[in-house]
């Protein structure tokens, strides 16, 4: 018995030995692949053939029905050397999908991928760096800072970015009327002011904090003062648990005991836009995404003259907001880069971004944004300002990791676990480990 | 002894109270798929007032390609199934009735590649396909379906075989029948009850594999049922309504497989009396 034990363990170390050199030998294989692909010249684009290129993205369904019916069409047509063959992928394990395709030699051309995403790939080896390519400075030029600089890593740029959103804060009409305002509260002490007002005339919930992580709650905590890192994105000790921060978080915090906070934020009923239609939420954030899809659906028995959206209330901090949206990537063990390239340069164009902006999604190039015809859609406006002023999340490749930390130590403060101050503490030491690692 | 009636009454309160409480979520379930436009989890007055209609079912049934999908996971399943319970039986039989040099080693190696978890798995079995040439082919899916699904086959049904007595063996035996007519006139027959619960079993894992398929499948006309259900869960706003009829219209099969073979969970003992003694 003692001697199969032995061997069962000999052989389970070996097979994960073998999968993990499996793993790693690849990656390198592929980063190879990618460098002597860009050296070897620009296939295609001189003989006749026509070439495809291998397109991921993630569109929900009414936007991809304006990628495939009118924006693809149109690029074909103006380059008729080139067709792109369009996969939907599901949102669900995508992530290990993407590394796997990255790994196995069998990642697409071209994906739409989270900004988030963006530096950890590209510290992976797997992205092309397109600054380098022809015509790049001119794309920079024509696309607002921000949503730029998210592909930003490691002295180059490792993506375009293709759409750019944020969220805003969303009142319910007959309850801010009931709490005797004409117009949303424009600053953050009224806003609180007109809250406690709202939960006394009855509502389930003022402030829209819709779940304790970074997404949810940052829009807040940034406004109140608090911050993620210093300015460059290298330091968190100090500031993540420096006094603005905690003052923040506490202030957070002293919302939820007051019962001020929408129970979904701890996972309670009823969700946010079921809340906020029902009149039981005073107030809601959310992204333009929701506007597109109930816009565009039958029986959707919404009325958004019963809303009122408008940007963030403003604290010591500002109106801040969280930088959302996605970038265009091009794989580095792509076959076909110089075409990949020629399409992500001619997505981010002011008419595609118009034709895009149709199905709510907010283009990144600053000629499209501010055209009229894109500006009025009803609720493109404020989300256009809003970005002015809205943040981003920490570029660096390690943030996937130190938002499940950041994540942690908010859900602890707001759930009472932990003082705030000693759950951020905690938190910046953690970070900083990883960072340094 | 008659049972008083009061124990009765309590013993049948919680038999129903506890059926109730398994039957709630999905009786819910169904009611949300009558649902038009459910953004958000529909509250209990709207989910008991909805009038039952078929609009829904009609409408995911045409979307995101589903009846392809449906059609393209039910072949990649039945066949999977067959050939995974075929291999599965005749290794079991191998492992149960034969003696050869490192048996049990090698029975417990198989049971280790049942313990590793999938995901560390999936890029070193993607270059596997890869190198066979079987990427985005039903050829590659069944490999690794069927691949993993002999290991708990056998593992299940080697004690199940080992059960039957060996007396029927030497009857065959004595009657001038090989290994062959003992594995499939007595072993099978015999296993019917273990054979049809593990029928079920692979049907419904390989039936509900999302992840392997979407790694292997990179063509967007073959991908299977679950890719489309997923498909319905929006990055932002998911409609619950139809996300919940695409999933009762992808437990049918299911649901069918466990009432065709419900008889055969429960009529074990063939054996019984077939051995003296």
């Amino acid at each position: 018995m003692k001697f199969y034990k032995k061997i069962s363990i000999g052989v389970m170390s070996a097979v994960l030995a073998f999968s993990l050199s499996a793993c790693g030998g690849t990656n390198g294989g592929s980063a190879s692949n990618g460098n002597s692909d860009k050296t070897g010249g620009n296939p295609g684009n001189t003989g006749s053939k026509k070439v495809t290129i291998e397109y991921w993205h993630t569109y929900g369904e009414q936007e991809e029905k304006v990628l495939t019916e009118q924006v693809v069409p149109k690029f074909e047509e103006e380059h008729p050397e080139i067709k792109v063959n369009l996969t939907r992928m599901p949102y669900e394990g995508l992530k290990e999908q993407v590394i796997a395709g990255v790994a196995g030699d069998a990642a697409p051309d071209l994906m739409r991928m989270d900004i988030i995403w963006v530096p950890e790939f590209a510290k992976m080896g797997a992205l092309q760096d397109v600054s380098k390519m022809d015509g790049f400075e001119e794309v920079k030029s024509s696309v607002f800072k921000a949503p730029m600089e998210t592909n930003y890593f490691n002295n180059g740029y490792y993506g375009v970015p293709l759409n750019t959103n944020t969220k805003i804060a969303i009142y319910n009409k007959a309850l801010l009327e009931k709490v005797g305002l004409k117009e949303a509260p424009k600053t953050m002490d009224e806003f609180v002011a007109a809250s406690k007002k709202a939960m006394e005339q009855g509502a389930k919930g003022a402030i829209g904090i819709s779940g304790p992580h970074v997404w949810g709650a940052s829009p807040y905590f940034w406004s109140l003062g608090g911050a993620l890192t210093n300015e460059d994105y290298t330091e968190v000790e100090g500031y993540l648990n420096g006094p603005e921060s905690v003052k923040a978080l506490e202030t957070i915090v002293q919302w939820g005991k007051e019962g001020l906070i929408i129970p979904t934020m701890l996972g309670g009923e009823p969700g946010v836009w079921d809340g906020l239609k029902n009149n039981e939420y005073f107030m809601i954030d959310d992204g333009p995404w929701f506007f597109s899809t109930l816009m565009n659906e039958e029986n959707a028995n919404f009325n958004i003259e019963d809303t009122v959206w408008t940007q963030m209330p403003e604290g010591i901090g500002g109106s801040r907001s969280v930088v959302g949206g996605e970038n265009l990537v091009i794989f580095a063990n792509s076959k076909h880069p110089a075409e990949a390239w020629t399409f992500a340069k001619w997505l981010i164009t002011e008419e595609p971004q118009k034709i895009l902006a149709k199905a709510g999604l907010i283009p990144t190039n600053q000629k499209a944004a501010n055209d009229p015809s894109v500006l009025k859609e009803p609720y493109m406006t404020e989300y256009v300002k809003q970005l002015e002023t809205a943040l981003p999340r920490t570029p660096i490749p390690q943030y996937g990791e130190m938002e499940t930390i950041v994540n942690l130590a908010i859900e602890k403060a707001v759930r009472g676990e932990s003082e705030p101050k000693a759950a951020l503490d905690e938190a910046a030491k953690n970070i900083e480990s990883i960072l340094n690692k | 002894m008659k049972t008083k009636w009061y124990l009765q009454l309590l013993v049948y309160t919680v038999i129903i109270m506890g059926a109730l409480a398994f039957l709630f979520p999905f009786v819910y379930m169904i009611l949300t798929s009558f649902i038009k436009s459910a953004y958000s989890l529909p509250r209990p007055k709207e989910i008991f007032s909805v009038v039952p209609n078929l609009d829904n079912y009609f409408l995911v049934w045409n979307k995101n390609n589903f009846a392809r999908y449906f059609l393209n996971s039910a072949l990649v399943t039945v066949v999977s199934m067959v050939g995974s319970m075929l291999l599965g039986c005749l290794t079991a039989y191998g492992f149960a009735r034969f003696q050869f040099p490192g048996k049990e080693l090698l029975f417990r190696v198989f049971l280790l590649t049942t313990m590793i978890p999938g995901v560390i798995n999936i890029i070193p079995q993607f270059l596997i396909i890869k190198n066979l040439g079987l990427v985005s082919t039903y050829w590659g899916l069944w490999l690794i379906y069927i691949g993993g699904g002999v290991v708990g086959s056998t593992f299940f049904l080697r004690g199940f075989f080992q059960s039957i007595p060996k007396e029927y063996e030497e009857s065959v035996l004595i009657d001038g029948g090989g290994n062959w007519r003992i594995f499939w006139n007595i072993y099978l027959p015999q296993s019917l009850p273990a054979i049809g619960t593990l029928a079920v079993l692979s049907f419904q894992g390989t039936w509900e594999e999302y992840f392997t398929a979407l790694v292997i499948i990179k063509d967007e006309a073959m991908r299977t049922l679950p890719i489309a259900l997923l498909m319905f869960n929006d990055k932002y706003a998911t409609n619950y309504g139809w996300v919940f009829a695409a999933s009762i219209i992808a437990l049918i099969p299911t649901v069918l497989l466990y009432i065709v073979f419900q008889k055969r969970f429960v009529q074990g003992g063939f054996n019984e009396g077939g051995v003296k003694g």
